[in-house]
């Protein structure tokens, strides 16, 4: 049976492995599904804070406004960063599986992806409240959240299965995950906004395939400003770069399929040998 | 993995598979020492054993085809479970061939997809998806599946408060549910109590009878001898005897009785009677040996039969006739005609050489294993008529009969 087939006949599996999580981590747990909005809440509120202590300084004041900003770019990294760190101890965390019952392995990490697309979708659902009660008015151009988050899925699958791989055969990768989860955040724009950085920072965060997602995500729901059309930003020393443009999807598509194309190749050779790493 | 055109069947060609002892590098730490070690050891064979590195399976061969059912017997560590981890795809071979067509169902392990935070029937669901039930298959055979495992109650109930007899008959219950083209087996005869036991098993033989390959791995000789229709004794990953399931464990019997005793050269096999085969209770077990006749004292002839799957000792005499000291005539040879008036089961007879008055065995010859297949004729005691004697002119013909403790 080919590879793809295999892959085709585990999406039952990778249901059941995500409907596993699921239940574990809400069954007779204090918060129930409160645990989903959790981490995006977290993360929104330092944003405030930090927002908050910028403007203070320049006489300004934060308004919900800010805080709906934050939170449709705080969804969407909170699902990156969970799913990222899941993800990575999922192989570990299932290796009495691993040793005693064949099954396509890429169903693990695909599952804990899964699981946390449940996640995702809560908390977008949330931030978009958040967002109408701020005053925006939906429009048709917020189903590019759509495809927006599904580039965002796509670059995170990828991202899984390598790490999910590497992590059984070296036990430390989930540490070295961890702390580069936590200064992320400052690497993607989550807080700001690449006009807020200067032209360096603008030209670095271009770099980061996280970026396109997010800018995206604040054009379409928060701007209200066409997604396909580039952005010049004039600085304070009177020049002027691009800070959007739509070419950033295409390097994040490019990288998210790079990734996934690489992990799925990588994760079937090693699989072979995962049972005697377990 | 359905079928293909193919008829189902297990191939294992010239199959070895090297497993480490320890665990080589598991932090990043070792990466670059590993890797290096790598690019050194690149241009080696794969028959080369580096450091930590042993043959868990050596050069083994088999092909179980329709209609057949494999034993694999032999102590523990001999790799039995290896070759099923090879079969079953959770291992792949270092060197060989080894081809399963066939959907496979693997009764290993099971309850290895439940986690006892889930509910009997999450679980089902669960369990089955892993080992590649489609939901709506799953659906459909529900209350077979729970019926089967006799949980109906407790279906809503988290695993971890069932009884581990409860978890292990559901498991089993999904795995033989699967509908398997190739049967793998490994120790879960033991599952339950005793009536669940009975109808896993015939669940097991009704497979076996309907024609699916199957390969059991037990301890549980007795079962073996009962299910398989050859098999194969494993000793260090080597397979040292292969063929009909009585010869097997008649010669695991030997495997795993260890080290020669000293003086066993004293007694030696001449004929094993009624070899490997199955009679009925009342049958009668020859068993012929030559024995070397002792030079300066008399040696005793005495005979033990082990039931194998209890390997509870059924019978031991140590004087059923003595030989006197003497020189000259060398070997004796000694006959055994034994009605075996047992219970029905699997039992190994021996015999072997004492001083008389002795404990200590000074020889034994091979055990012969046969198997009681029919039940005493009248229910009640169970008994043995030995009659024992020697060729050699002189040697009295002694004709005893012993009568043995009730079965419980």
């Amino acid at each position: 049976m080919s590879y793809s087939a295999e892959l085709w006949q585990s999406r039952e599996l990778v249901m059941q492995f995500a409907l596993r999580d699921l239940r574990l981590r809400y069954k007779e747990a204090l918060m129930g599904w409160g645990w989903a909005i959790l981490m995006p809440v977290l993360i929104v509120f330092s944003g405030v804070i930090l927002r908050s202590i910028i403007a203070r300084a320049g006489g300004q004041h934060v308004t919900l406004e800010t805080a709906a900003e934050i939170a449709v770019k705080a969804v969407p990294w909170a699902f990156f960063a969970s799913t990222i760190q899941t993800a990575t101890q999922s192989l570990v965390a299932n290796r009495a599986l691993i040793g005693k019952v064949y099954f396509a392995r890429e169903a693990i990490p695909l599952g804990a992806v899964a699981g946390q697309m449940v996640d995702l979708v809560i908390g977008m659902a949330m931030a978009l409240l958040v967002l109408v009660f701020a005053g925006h008015i939906p429009t048709w151009s917020w189903l590019w959240t759509l495809p927006l988050l599904a580039l965002l899925v796509l670059s995170t699958t990828g991202v899984s299965l390598l790490l999910s791989c590497a992590n059984l055969f070296f036990r430390d990768v989930r540490y070295v995950v961890g702390v580069v989860m936590s200064f992320g955040i400052f690497a993607t724009p989550i807080y700001y906004t690449p006009d807020m950085v200067g032209p360096t920072g603008a030209r670095l965060l271009a770099w980061n395939p996280l970026s396109a997602v997010m800018l995206g995500l604040q054009r379409v729901l928060v701007q209200g400003s066409p997604l396909l059309s580039p952005q010049q930003h004039q600085w304070a020393d009177g020049t002027s770069s691009m800070v959007w443009t739509p070419w950033m999807l295409s390097y994040t598509l490019a990288c998210g399929v790079t990734g996934l194309a690489a992990g799925l190749v990588l994760f079937r050779r090693y699989s072979a040998v995962f049972a005697e790493w377990s | 993995m359905r079928a293909s055109t193919a008829h189902p069947q297990v191939t294992f060609d010239g199959v070895s598979k090297k497993l480490r002892k320890g665990t080589a590098h598991n932090s990043l730490r070792d990466l670059l020492p590993a890797l290096a070690r790598g690019l050194v050891a690149r241009g080696q064979a794969r028959e080369a054993l580096r450091r930590e590195e042993f043959w868990a399976v050596r050069d083994v061969s088999f092909h179980v085809g329709a209609g057949e059912c494999l034993g694999i017997i032999g102590p523990n560590g001999a790799g039995k479970s290896t070759i099923l981890k090879l079969l079953g795809r959770i291992l792949a071979p270092t060197l060989g061939r080894c081809e399963v067509i066939g959907r496979v169902g693997s009764l290993i392990e099971l309850t290895a997809g439940f986690h006892p935070d889930l509910t009997g029937r999450e679980n089902v669901y669960l369990a089955g998806a892993i080992l590649g039930m489609r939901r709506a298959e799953v659906n459909a055979k529900l209350d077979t599946i729970v019926e089967f495992a006799g949980v109906s109650a407790f279906l809503d109930t988290p695993t971890r408060k069932y009884s581990s007899g409860m978890s292990a008959r559901l498991g089993f219950a999904v795995a033989a549910h699967l509908d398997p083209e190739v049967l793998l087996i490994d120790e879960v005869l033991s599952v339950g109590d005793h009536s669940f036991q009975e109808r896993a098993f015939a669940r097991i033989r009704t497979m076996v009878d309907a024609g699916t390959p199957v390969v059991v791995v037990s301890h549980h000789l007795k079962r073996v001898a009962e299910l398989c229709t050859k098999a194969l004794v494993l000793s260090h990953g080597h397979v040292v005897h292969a063929g009909a399931p009585l010869d097997c464990i008649s010669a695991y019997m030997q495997v795993s009785s260890g080290d020669a005793p000293p003086g066993r050269d004293l007694v030696r096999m001449l004929r094993r009677g009624a070899a490997s085969s199955s009679i009925e209770s009342g049958g009668q077990l020859a068993l012929a040996a030559l024995v070397q006749r002792g030079e300066e004292a008399a040696i005793g002839i005495g005979v033990r039969i082990i039931e194998i799957t209890t390997g509870r000792l059924a019978f031991q005499q140590s004087s059923l006739m003595e030989l006197a000291a003497g020189t000259g005539d060398g070997e004796l040879e000694v006959t055994l005609d034994i009605r075996m008036h047992l219970q029905r089961g699997l039992y190994s007879a021996q015999l072997y050489a004492t001083y008389p008055g002795q404990a200590d065995w000074i020889g034994e010859a091979e055990a012969t294993v046969v198997e009681v297949a029919s039940p005493p004729r009248w229910s009640g005691e169970s008994w043995l008529a030995v009659s024992c004697r020697s060729r050699q002119s002189g040697e009295a013909l002694q004709n005893q009969m012993f009568a043995l403790a009730k079965e419980p």
